[in-house]
């Protein structure tokens, strides 16, 4: 069962970002995953969301900003990234790391689209 | 914010923005975006993103809505080089992360036999004293 739920959500995400290979919104969330392996926000060390998505989306077009946040979701829903409310100061904000018992599926999807690219 | 890469080459000014150009390979990034993700003053990147302009290193690309963007110049075989090193450090990273799933794993098998042991063990002892 587990290999069966490791190679359908691999497929899940591999095939949403072959469909928009040429799109810039592939590149940003493999940037995206590439930033947070480079900064080991893996496990128990995790970043505000916001201040992630916020450059990542900078230059992107309606259309493009889209297709990045459909690709996003798909990996919070496949539990890749792990997004929490975590308790600030005065307030609360989304934070987000990676899944380690998934990073096996990030080695994966990079392999893949890198090859491609 | 300094990553696995500037670790290993070292935590300077310089090689933070080349870490941040490597991360968005393939895709033209701003100043302001990153001078913003790593915390500098925007005068101080221009002035390290013009020095690596001269180094040939990054090359100037499109405008968007009046900002220029700059990308990784891939004809340079220094940056090639930059380029696979960099995977290798992320490459390395994921490893050391699956190998912990699998030594906890290992660890946890192991304590189940040792807790079927002492089961065994403690049921010949019982035996014994009746």
């Amino acid at each position: 069962m587990k290999i069966a739920n490791f190679i359908y959500s691999l497929l899940i995400i591999i095939n949403l970002l072959l469909n928009n290979i040429n799109s810039k919104a592939t590149a940003k969330i493999i940037d995206l995953l590439q930033r947070m392996i480079i900064q080991k926000y893996i496990g128990g060390k995790h970043t505000p969301e916001k201040n992630i998505l916020k450059n990542k989306i900078a230059y992107l077009t309606r259309k493009e900003r889209k297709e990045f946040e459909l690709i996003y979701t798909q990996l919070i829903n496949e539990e890749i990234i792990i997004r929490k409310k975590k308790m600030t100061k005065k307030s609360t904000d989304w934070h987000i790391s990676l899944n380690p018992k998934k990073t096996k599926i990030v080695k994966e999807i990079i392999d893949n689209v890198w090859s491609i690219l | 914010m300094s990553g696995a890469f500037c670790e290993q080459y070292g935590n300077s000014m310089r090689n933070r923005i080349l870490e941040n150009f490597l991360e968005n390979s393939g895709i033209d990034i701003g100043v302001p975006q990153l001078a913003d993700e790593l915390k500098i003053s925007r005068p101080k990147a221009y002035e390290e993103v013009k020095k690596l302009i001269d180094e040939g290193f990054v090359l100037s690309g499109r405008k968007f809505r009046g900002t220029q963007l700059y990308d990784l110049n891939a004809k340079n075989p220094k940056v090639t080089l930059l380029k696979k090193n960099f995977r290798q450090c992320l490459n390395t990273i994921l490893n050391s992360y699956t190998n912990k799933e699998d030594k906890i794993k290992q660890m946890l098998k192991e304590q189940e036999l040792m807790i079927k042991e002492l089961q065994i063990n403690h049921k010949k002892i019982v035996q014994m004293i009746k």
